[in-house]
């Protein structure tokens, strides 16, 4: 049977600098990253013809297509799975560039959810929020911390997860972002300081959630063909999946609301890579929250359901670990791009452009989305 | 629509209010200035007795004593004239604080 397997590649990538406070609109920020990517893959705007644009965001691909000049426009998708859908939208792509419907797809992602419209905020406006928002937000549940908090709550309850096991990934992160010229927080954090800060939406305290910032990344994905003959190492897209929970509108109908759309996408993935978890060198996991990535970690497979939490312990994924994990800092201190900006961290993994940050010897990794209520994506990437 | 048969036919019924307690969070930050003075206010995931969940606060907050599979027992709250809300409370108890 025929499969995405090494049908596309990722061929730019490009970032914005991170800020908290900005005067440019995300469609900026977008062409600002988009322009960057472009470039890094060698070609001009007006040689894309795809956009799989950020369902969530306030950019469509007619605004692109406008301040391109495009005349030969043929591929145009959204991936609406929120926080998900960045990496979904790599499946997407791969399915127009591998079809020969598009040949150059860009990946875009902006926005000022600092200084505009803060992501907190946006729940309302989305549709697949409907369910929640007609019956839990008249109770006092309107924000992701407060959704997605008893899940990490009936984890502790079931498993003994601790709230030091979620400082252990916040707090490696804030490692990471130490690293990283780009990344927001940059002052050490120990387990203390996790455990000082103020409770938001218990279990999860301050520390324990992401950054609302404002920038742009952005990506092309091209023909595996095509990459060959571009000026970027060429980094493969091996395995990729999409899955979503039973009851995605809502966590609380769930019947097990500790298990993600992720772990119904993990397995074909891998699958589809051909490839084991002890060949991956480097994961980007998002981490909207630190019990996210607990949660995915266990739904990825890299550790039974419950045993996420001692699985973060004893350095495992920070640099010089078994599994280094966001190893930009995440959303958590790097910035909140909705996960593309993992995409990035990983495409630069895999070419061996990460500097202080760079995992020795990088050659197959994975980048996860998480969304909404539970939607998972992932992508398994590997440099040639 | 019903998700095992796909029959598009329902019915209203009274519920017993009856449920146990699935998960749960507290809110110390309130995300909507309509919560503000509320908080912190936990917020009760209940499994319902006739196998749907349902979220709503918990009439006293005491997260201490809480634990999956507490029975609790739903209860209204009048908290404007036009506005009842619901809550919960552990089953078994009175609570005094209206």
């Amino acid at each position: 049977m025929s499969t995405l397997r090494n049908r596309a590649a990722v061929t730019g990538i490009g970032e914005t600098p991170y800020t908290r406070g900005t005067d440019k609109s995300a469609l900026r920020l977008t062409l600002e990253a988009s322009l960057t990517a472009i470039a890094d893959a060698g070609l001009t705007p007006r040689d894309i013809d795809g956009i799989v644009a950020y369902a969530s965001g306030a950019v469509v691909a007619e605004d692109l297509l406008t301040n391109f000049g495009s005349h030969d426009f043929r591929f145009s998708a959204t991936t609406p799975l929120g926080g998900a859908s960045a990496v979904a939208a790599l499946q997407c792509a791969t399915m127009a560039v591998s079809t020969g419907v598009a040949t150059h797809v860009l990946v875009p992602l902006g926005r000022d959810g600092y200084s505009g419209a803060r992501i907190h905020r946006r729940l309302g406006q989305m549709r697949q929020f409907h369910v929640v928002s007609e019956f839990e937000a008249p109770v006092g549940a309107n924000a992701p911390a407060q959704y997605y908090a008893p899940m990490a709550r009936r984890h502790m309850e079931l498993y003994g997860t601790t709230s030091e096991q979620f400082a252990e990934v916040a707090r490696t992160m804030r490692r990471h972002a130490t690293l990283n010229d780009n990344a927001l927080m940059r002052t050490p954090m120990t387990v203390a300081d996790h455990q000082a800060s103020r409770m938001i939406a218990d279990p999860f305290r301050l520390l324990d959630c992401c950054l609302e910032s404002d920038g742009g990344a952005a990506v092309v994905v091209s023909g595996a063909d095509h990459a060959m003959d571009m000026p970027r190492p060429r980094v493969l897209l091996s395995g990729m999946g999409v899955g979503h929970p039973d009851s995605p509108s809502a966590i609380t109908q769930r019947p097990d609301m500790t298990r993600l759309g992720l772990a119904k996408a993990a397995p074909r993935a891998f699958e589809m890579a051909g490839v084991t978890h002890a060949d991956i060198d480097v994961a980007e996991i998002y981490d909207c929250f630190t019990y996210t990535v607990i949660c995915q970690l266990e739904d990825l497979g890299f550790c039974a359901k419950g045993e996420g939490g001692p699985f973060v312990e004893g350095g495992r994924i920070g640099l010089g670990g078994v599994l280094p994990t966001n190893t930009h800092g995440g959303l958590l201190s790097q910035a909140h791009v909705a996960g593309l900006n993992h995409v990035v961290e990983l495409v630069r993994q895999l070419r061996g452009d990460c500097g202080a940050r760079q995992v020795d010897n990088a050659e197959v990794g994975l980048v996860t989305g998480y969304g909404d209520l539970g939607d998972g994506s992932i992508a398994i990437m590997h440099r040639d | 629509m019903c998700d095992t048969c796909f029959s598009l036919e329902n019915e209203w019924f009274t519920a017993s209010g009856l449920g146990r307690v699935h998960s749960w969070t507290v809110c110390h930050h309130a995300f909507h200035r309509g919560f503000a003075s509320l908080a912190p206010y936990v917020l009760l995931t209940v499994d319902l007795a006739e196998g749907v969940r349902m979220v709503a606060p918990m009439v006293v907050p005491d997260a201490c004593r809480l634990a999956i599979g507490l029975p609790v027992i739903l209860d209204y709250q009048d908290r404007h004239d036009d506005i009842t809300v619901p809550r919960f409370r552990i089953h078994g108890e009175d609570d005094a604080d209206g």
